[in-house]
């Protein structure tokens, strides 16, 4: 039965982007296969799919994790236009990761046109608190002045390693995207909810 | 197999020849060769990034060669933290970045405070700004093909003789670094950055595919990884090639060094025959001739070289060799020994060869003087950008 439902129901295309190293893949990998994996092998570009119920609302995503490297930003655009749903993953642990989560917020704007897109950013390693150089109201304060204009957009912290949030940032980014989507994913998103409020 | 020895000590003539050896085995193996071309210049504010390898200031190495100052710098800065984890896969801030380009540009070195990943960050980024990418397009046609080979051995021979067929500016700065990648590869029980992981991460920077194919991509990986791990073999030749390497080329290349040989020669052989002697004699007076007015025409000297004794087998000559388009090689290569005479008068035929990319390279020529490097992918002194702008 499950498995006619989820052939019916359209695939959900996630983006996961983010700096080289921050854990990306960790991340899928946990969320999809959940296991952690220890070796450290520069992703070129992985593809992932599960099926699961959000909030009782069966859900297919198909996540395309991708490189970070700077060398692979000519890829960067060509999934960006694929992607209905985002996952900017910075490391806790790591400045100039979070340093790049603005421009590539920015970058997803520029490609996909709009002022507001689904968008989740995930604060990833904060198992690794000795090494933590990033605060949580930093990110956070990061995210709301995303906020003021694009209401699709959230941060969370998450540790591939423990399996903290796994689930949550991608589900949460699942409903975020059916949000977008319910308020017809238009340019005037922002314009639209103030009129009817 | 017997062991390989790196070609930098050889003279040019024995490099050229080492060359025409690779060319004629690369043949043998069923390796399509691509046709050579012009590189492209562009012209830039900079002093190091953006500028082709030869504009670059340069370091002699001890037993590599000539590398550019910038790669010098960035990698012995990276070989004092070869201990720290993500080399070159971990990016560095922008903003440094900057500030350590000025830096880099200006000559200066780099500050002992500045951070590591900004450091391998920078270098690739003029890895990638170079315009002619550090692994000639030429070459990594070939190493493409290589990947289709089933044995690891027959990769890195073809990894070898590949390697040969460049000019000498881009082979030192190549094997110099990716001496130093293996360097970094072998401390990756510590820094957990392998060949593969390296290869991962500077393959794209190091090789410039001109597509970004998710396919191709991870090919120009493999190359990348077959490059670092087998570092020493780039610009290496069979050691036991040195029997095949005709010692008597050498003189040819300095008029005065050939004169004295000629003479020592005619000492020791007195014996030849009168035919012979006259042909020398008429040779050594020709070449007397030449030497006027060898600034106007090299060709005319050493046609007449080949005249007065027998001519040695160079095939891609940096004086008289055109273009060597895939065919021609083809066609010598495996004739080199018999056809000496024939090579003699294809490679005077070859002046009046009016393709256009022949023309240009004519024309380039005549401007430029004539410092040519040696190499199958020949390349062309930079212009002088004065110059260019004047016109």
């Amino acid at each position: 039965m499950s498995k006619s439902v989820s052939k019916s129901v359209k695939p959900i295309k996630i983006v996961v982007i983010g700096s080289g190293g921050v854990g990306k893949s960790a991340l899928t990998l946990q969320f999809s296969k959940s296991k952690f994996f220890l070796d450290y092998d520069p992703t070129i570009e992985d593809s992932f799919s599960k099926s699961c119920y959000i909030d009782n609302e069966m859900a297919r995503l198909d996540i395309l994790d991708t490189a970070g490297q700077e060398e692979f930003t000519s890829m960067r655009e060509q999934y960006m236009r694929l992607g209905q749903a985002f996952l900017v993953v910075f490391s806790v642990t790591d400045r100039k990761g979070f340093e790049e989560v603005d421009s590539l917020i920015q970058l997803i704007y520029r490609v996909k046109d709009r002022e507001a897109f689904p968008i989740m950013v995930a604060g990833n390693k904060i198992d690794l608190q000795n090494d933590r150089c990033i605060d949580q109201s930093l990110a956070q304060e990061l995210v709301q002045r995303h906020q003021e204009f694009n209401p699709y957009c959230a941060y969370i912290e998450t540790s591939a390693k423990t399996r903290l949030n796994v689930d949550l940032v991608f589900h949460d980014l699942v409903r975020l995207l059916r949000l977008y989507n319910a308020k017809g994913g238009s340019k005037q998103a922002k314009k639209s909810k103030c009129s009817l409020l | 197999m017997s062991g390989t020895t790196y070609c930098e000590k050889l003279s040019e003539a024995k490099q050229r020849q080492v060359c025409a050896l690779a060319v004629k085995e690369l043949l043998q193996l069923g390796i399509q060769l691509p046709k050579a071309r012009l590189p492209a210049y562009t012209e830039r504010s900079t002093q190091c990034f953006g500028r082709p390898l030869l504009q670059q200031a340069s370091t002699e190495i001890e037993g590599i060669g000539k590398v550019p100052t910038v790669l010098v710098a960035c990698c012995s800065f990276i070989s004092d933290h070869l201990q720290v984890e993500g080399l070159f896969r971990i990016e560095g801030s922008k903003v440094r970045q900057r500030d350590l380009r000025l830096r880099l540009d200006k000559g200066l070195p780099i500050l002992d405070a500045t951070p590591i990943h900004d450091v391998c960050s920078v270098l690739k980024a003029w890895l990638r700004e170079l315009p002619e990418p550090l692994v000639p397009r030429e070459l990594s046609k070939i190493l493409l093909q290589a990947t289709n080979r089933r044995t690891l051995e027959k990769q890195v021979k073809i990894l070898r003789l590949g390697c040969l067929l460049l000019p000498s500016s881009q082979l030192t700065a190549m094997r110099y670094l990716c001496l130093f990648l293996k360097r970094v590869s072998s401390h990756s029980q510590i820094n957990r950055m392998p060949a593969p992981n390296l290869g991962a991460c500077l393959g794209p920077s190091l090789i410039q595919p001109m597509d970004a194919t998710m396919e191709l991509l991870g090919r120009i990986n493999g190359i990348a990884t077959l490059l670092i791990d087998f570092a020493h073999e780039i610009g290496s030749y069979p050691t036991n090639w040195i029997e095949r390497l005709e010692p008597w080329v050498e003189p040819w290349t300095e008029p005065i060094q050939q004169q004295q040989q000629q003479e020592a020669c005619s000492n020791r052989s007195r014996s030849a025959s009168f035919g012979q002697r006259a042909l020398r004699l008429v040779g050594r007076a020709v070449s007397r001739i030449a030497s006027r007015s060898r600034s106007r025409s090299p060709r005319l000297q050493q046609s007449q070289q080949h005249a007065s004794r027998s001519p040695p087998p160079v095939l891609f000559n940096a004086t008289t060799c055109p273009t060597p388009t895939r065919s021609t090689a083809s066609r010598r290569a495996p004739v080199i020994a018999q056809q000496r005479q024939r090579d003699c008068s294809r490679s005077n035929s070859s002046r009046s060869s009016t393709s256009p990319a022949a023309k240009r390279r004519r024309f380039l020529m005549r401007r430029l003087g004539s410092v040519r490097q040696v190499g199958y992918f020949e390349v062309l002194p930079p212009p002088p950008l004065v110059a260019f702008r004047q016109h």
